[in-house]
């Protein structure tokens, strides 16, 4: 009887030993706490006008299941000095499932400068839909640094079975048509316009609506996980698709007046 | 109205269960009768699954079936699943004459979750086969128990035991092993914890 007792007593402790949140109920589970809420938001209230007039982002996107290349981009961009911020071109993570943001955040959240995301079809899956707007807010939306307008836009048509409103093609219109509010227009989406995942009904008007305003910089995408530049042709806005950060690597933008240059960084 | 079929059909299970004890019908029927019970607590099969199983082998190969739930929070509707696990019990070491420990069982696990949403395959013009290459409803799993029980001298069971389990999940194991040599994604990453109770008949 006594051994039984010991035991039950182990069994017991083994149970408790380990910690709470093991114990998972579903791959599809949400239950986030506040630390993990509205992220996209905190970072903007975050960003600090440094003086200067040039500004000077990293970028990264489509970091799925590389923690441990997204961590090596993390530190490699924590030693660059003045970076403002950083911008994550979405595919967060690889199965949509909420145990993969946070272990992602847990790894972005090392970054000294803030980091805002768009959303990318990766991060629709399940319910990551769902997690993303508790983690990090609209899929559309946009902010105001140094009197440049960065504009995040939701282009994954294929999660979204190709409806009509993705990408936005009228909220897009509204947002870059006060030309005189803004210095430079920066546009950040996932699918870039000439996939087969973006919507193929919309993919003229997206590339009219952002070449129809003069002061529309660039527009930065990722889902290809590769680094590809396309130039401006005869004054048309200017490609930039980040890598995935499979061994570290990120891109360096710097962006003062009207003019910007850029650097792929990978060793 | 999907919900409440999936319950009746566990209701339905366990008054199978329940007629079993007094059921003289044919032999193939007698191998349709569960031969026990369980239901656990997590396990990434529901925050609540409970369901019948099989004794396939001398005791030593069971299926079991659950149903599980995770219930309705702030975020989401409630979640329903089933799971199918087929269990291998290799020893039972009996402490006392009525105490008894199933010291590993080892088996493998498959949770179907309910829901369009976690089907990604059943709009053709939407998704080409294999553009998720996993299957985003049905998770597969391995999973390690430890059971302790007792024996009783009841009418409705023979046998009761708690136990507790880790398992690992396909996606888990993915996830990790693009990260090997990541320290921060310690194998408790990998591992889910659950723990639950079983009947035999």
């Amino acid at each position: 009887m006594k051994a039984n007792k010991i035991l039950y007593l182990l069994f017991a402790t083994s149970l408790f030993m380990q910690s709470c949140d093991k114990f998972e109920y579903n791959h599809y589970q949400v239950d986030l706490s506040d630390e993990y809420m509205n992220i996209n938001q905190q970072n903007i209230n975050q960003l600090r006008n440094s003086g200067s007039d040039t500004i000077k982002l990293a970028l990264i996107g489509d970091s799925q299941r590389f923690y441990e290349g997204a961590s090596k981009a993390v530190d490699r961009i924590n030693q660059i000095r003045d970076i403002d911020f950083i911008i994550h071109t979405g595919d967060l993570v690889d199965f949509g499932t909420q145990k993969e943001y946070k272990l992602i955040h847990d790894v972005l959240k090392q970054l000294n400068a803030p980091y805002i995301t768009v959303i990318g079809n990766h991060d629709l899956i399940g319910n990551g839909s769902k997690v993303f707007r508790e983690m990090y807010g609209p899929y559309d939306f946009t902010f105001m640094f140094k009197g440049y307008k960065f504009i995040y836009l939701n282009t994954n048509a294929r999660e979204f079975n190709f409806s009509p409103n993705v990408p936005d093609i009228s909220w897009l219109d509204k947002q870059l048509a006060d030309t005189s509010s803004y210095k430079q227009a920066i546009i950040v989406n996932h699918v870039p316009f000439n996939n087969d995942d973006f919507n193929p009904a919309l993919r003229d008007d997206y590339y009219n609506t952002i070449n129809k305003y003069p002061k529309t910089l660039i527009s930065i995408n990722g889902h290809n996980h590769n680094y590809v530049f396309t130039p401006s042709m005869m004054g048309s806005v200017p490609f930039l698709n980040t890598s995935s950060p499979k061994n570290g690597e990120f891109i360096i933008l710097k962006i003062w007046e009207d003019q910007f240059t850029h650097r792929f960084v990978n060793e | 109205m999907r919900k409440q079929q999936y319950i009746l059909l566990i209701l339905l299970c366990l008054s199978i269960t329940v007629r079993a004890q007094d059921s003289s019908s044919s032999p193939f029927l007698k191998k349709l009768i569960p031969t026990g019970a369980q239901g656990q607590f997590a396990g990434n099969i529901g925050m609540i699954s409970i369901g019948p199983n099989w004794n396939l082998y001398k005791e030593k190969i069971h299926l079991e079936y659950s149903f599980g739930v995770v219930p309705e929070n702030e975020f989401l509707k409630p979640i329903y699943s089933s799971a199918l696990k087929l269990r291998f019990t290799p020893w039972k070491i009996n402490i006392d004459d009525k105490t008894h420990l199933y010291p590993a069982s080892l088996g493998i696990a498959m949770n179907y979750t309910y829901g369009e949403r976690y089907n990604k395959y059943n709009n053709p013009g939407q998704y080409e086969r294999g553009y998720y290459w996993w299957t985003t409803a049905m998770r597969f799993g391995t999973f390690y128990q430890i059971e302790i029980s007792r024996s009783f001298d009841t009418k409705f069971f023979k046998e009761a035991g708690v136990y507790f389990e880790t398992s690992i999940w396909d996606l888990d194991l993915y996830n990790y092993s693009a990260n090997e040599n990541y320290m921060e994604l310690s194998y408790m990453e990998l591992l889910t914890l659950g723990a639950g109770f079983r009947i035999y008949f």
